[in-house]
């Protein structure tokens, strides 16, 4: 077998997953909309999730159309990139905090965040996502979503999905109060994150703030989080960036990550790290 | 019938507020009174080519990195690139006039402190000398105040379990005052990194000189009117938690980076949310959590700066509540 046609086996395999995907997220979706997924009624993000089922079958097709012609894993790596976001609450603006990041890309989902997007059924949503963002409320290790129920990303990984980078996600950022704690913080600042219930299931990085985050900037500081990333500077130092260059001085970011993931672009990163590690490494403002 | 309740305590708080003298500050008459000039930048242009390639080689030769720039794009973003690190960048936005340069964290990131980190006092000296030789420095120096004295620290986790901290850079964040009175926002800011002997490790510049317009009083608004935007805005943003309390209010200036700064009022309150969250045993359990909830009023009927969250007004204004 030529070095041309594995590759397009390489890619058949993975469109088919792609399409099992899709349908098997067609399938929650259907069954999710009795639970008001996106609210009901004529919202923005409703309308964003009917143009993104549009957009999946567009995206299937194209898929398969270059299947076909078995292009490179190059092409395959830019087709499977997927961003999400999940807005927290419907009137504080975290809807256009998410969008401002979400906007630099073709972004795969746009979502009133629900508990179950997190926990329960991660995998067809988070963990499904290359990199995920939420904006809401939040605290240590703990932020809550318009469904006014709290995930606890210490305990995560209980759920059937598991917790993040054991299907898909490498990266996720939380543009909320004091999400991701350093260790100035918290003596657990570490573990909670790499416990076996904890998010860190092969996940590269967790972005956040170690204190307030003000809503007066956060819609500046996820823009230029996307712009950076997508331009495809550090993902971490993206983050920061956004941090530095439109929060107040007195905003810290912090980010923690599997210490050789902490030069990872969204272009250009490590195999993913083992699930069951400890090891793990923290950048904070002070 | 929650959704009532929450509203119903939000719109007291609003109510408390507006009824009193804001405790430790002035009233919002005060405050309106007291808002007398707005200001126009007098370099609200993009920058040539010529000022681009010139910030480019100041900083490339102060740091002597091998970086390339990509071409700029149609909207005026030039990027420099590390050949081998992807943690240092060197950003020119030509339009908003901000320049963004950061050397990256390759050589920092092992495990120990940077040696020779310059301390929180000696850093604002050591910033202001790097400003001026790079020509970076305000043209009036008078206006530019530090407004914090941090840094970025490292912390890891062995697979031992044993947790140990590293003290990597110093940052010196610079604001600004006019008039008196504090400027908040986008632009009016220089921020400088400092590493092991005070060499710069980042830089980040978003200042335009601006002159001064006075503010004629029919100009601004009442107070009746900014109660009602107070509480338009509270009413929004607090309608998802159970309290929201009054934590301050503050006349300022706000710079939208984009050439103009003009007098908002900066409101803050806290806000409490309460949460069902499933505990480690996967019991469901009610957390409580205070988050800070802040927003920007403009005292200018016709406001030229552009603060955040107008669009979401706007949105959440023509958005049914059937909708949520």
């Amino acid at each position: 077998m030529g070095p041309l046609n594995f590759l397009g086996k390489v890619f058949q395999l993975r469109v088919s997953r792609h399409l099992g995907r899709v349908r098997e997220r067609t399938a929650r979706l259907s069954h999710d909309s009795g639970m008001g997924i996106a609210g009901r009624g004529s919202t923005r993000i409703q309308r964003e999730l009917r143009n993104h089922h549009m957009f999946n079958v567009k995206k299937l097709a194209l898929s398969l159309a270059i299947a076909g012609t078995a292009l490179t894993s190059t092409a395959t790596a830019q087709v499977e990139k997927k961003e999400g976001g999940y807005a927290g609450t419907y009137n504080e603006g975290h809807d256009t905090v998410v969008y401002n990041f979400l906007r630099h890309f073709n972004f795969d989902q746009y979502y009133w965040s629900k508990d179950f997007c997190w926990e329960s059924h991660n995998d067809s949503f988070v963990d499904d996502m290359d990199i995920a963002i939420f904006a809401g409320h939040g605290s240590n290790w703990h932020f809550v979503g318009t469904d006014n129920k709290g995930v606890d990303l210490r305990y995560v990984s209980n759920g059937a999905d598991d917790g993040y980078g054991d299907d898909n996600c490498e990266f996720v950022a939380f543009q909320s109060c004091g999400v991701v704690p350093s260790p100035l913080d918290s003596s657990q600042w570490a573990y909670n994150w790499t416990r076996s219930s904890g998010a860190f299931e092969g996940l590269h990085q967790a972005m956040g703030f170690r204190n307030s985050s003000y809503q007066s900037t956060d819609q500046d500081v996820t823009n230029v989080f996307g712009v950076f990333t997508r331009f495809g500077y550090g993902v971490w130092q993206s983050w920061f960036l956004g941090i530095n260059l439109e929060a107040y001085s007195y905003e810290f970011g912090c980010a923690v990550m599997y210490p050789t993931a902490e030069n990872d672009t969204y272009y250009s990163f490590i195999a993913d790290p083992p699930a069951n590690s400890s090891w793990l490494k923290c950048w904070y403002h002070y | 019938m929650q959704l009532k309740i929450q509203l119903t305590a939000a719109v007291l708080t609003t109510t408390l507020f507006a009824a009193s003298s804001l405790a430790e500050g002035q009233s919002i008459s005060e405050m309106l009174e007291a808002a007398t000039t707005s200001y126009s930048a007098t370099d609200n242009v993009a920058f040539t080519p010529e000022e681009s390639n010139s910030i480019s080689s100041r900083l490339l030769a102060k740091s002597q990195l091998p970086m390339m720039a990509s071409p700029m794009s149609m909207d005026g973003q030039v990027f420099f690139r590390h050949a081998t690190d992807n943690t240092a960048i060197l950003h020119i936005d030509t339009a908003g006039r901000t320049v963004v340069f950061n050397r990256g964290i390759a050589d920092i990131n092992g495990p120990e402190s940077t040696p020779n980190l310059p301390t929180t006092e000696a850093a604002p000296a050591i910033a202001k000398s790097l400003l001026n030789e790079l020509e970076f420095a305000p043209e009036r120096g008078e206006e530019m105040v530090v407004g914090h004295v941090g840094g970025m620290n490292m912390g890891l986790q062995t697979e031992e379990g044993e947790t140990k901290n590293f003290e990597k850079i110093r940052t010196v964040h610079f604001g600004r005052r006019l008039g008196g009175q504090r400027v908040l926002g986008r632009g009016s800011r220089i921020q400088v990194q400092l590493g092991a002997d005070g060499e710069m490790r980042g830089l980040i510049r978003r200042w335009n000189e601006v002159k001064s317009n006075s503010i004629a009083p029919e100009a601004k608004h009442t107070v009746a009117e900014v109660r009602e935007m107070v509480g338009f805005r509270l009413r929004h943003g607090a309608s998802h938690a159970s309290k929201a309390e009054f934590k301050k209010a503050e006349l300022v200036l706000f710079d939208d980076g984009q050439g103009v700064i003009e007098p908002v009022i900066h409101v803050v309150f806290d806000l409490t949310i309460e949460s069902e969250t499933r505990n480690e045993e996967g019991q469901p359990e009610t957390r409580v959590i205070v988050n800070p909830f802040d927003f920007f009023v403009p005292v200018l009927r016709n406001p030229q700066v552009e603060l955040p969250f107008e669009q979401d007004r706007r949105y959440a204004s023509e958005t049914p509540e059937a909708a949520k």
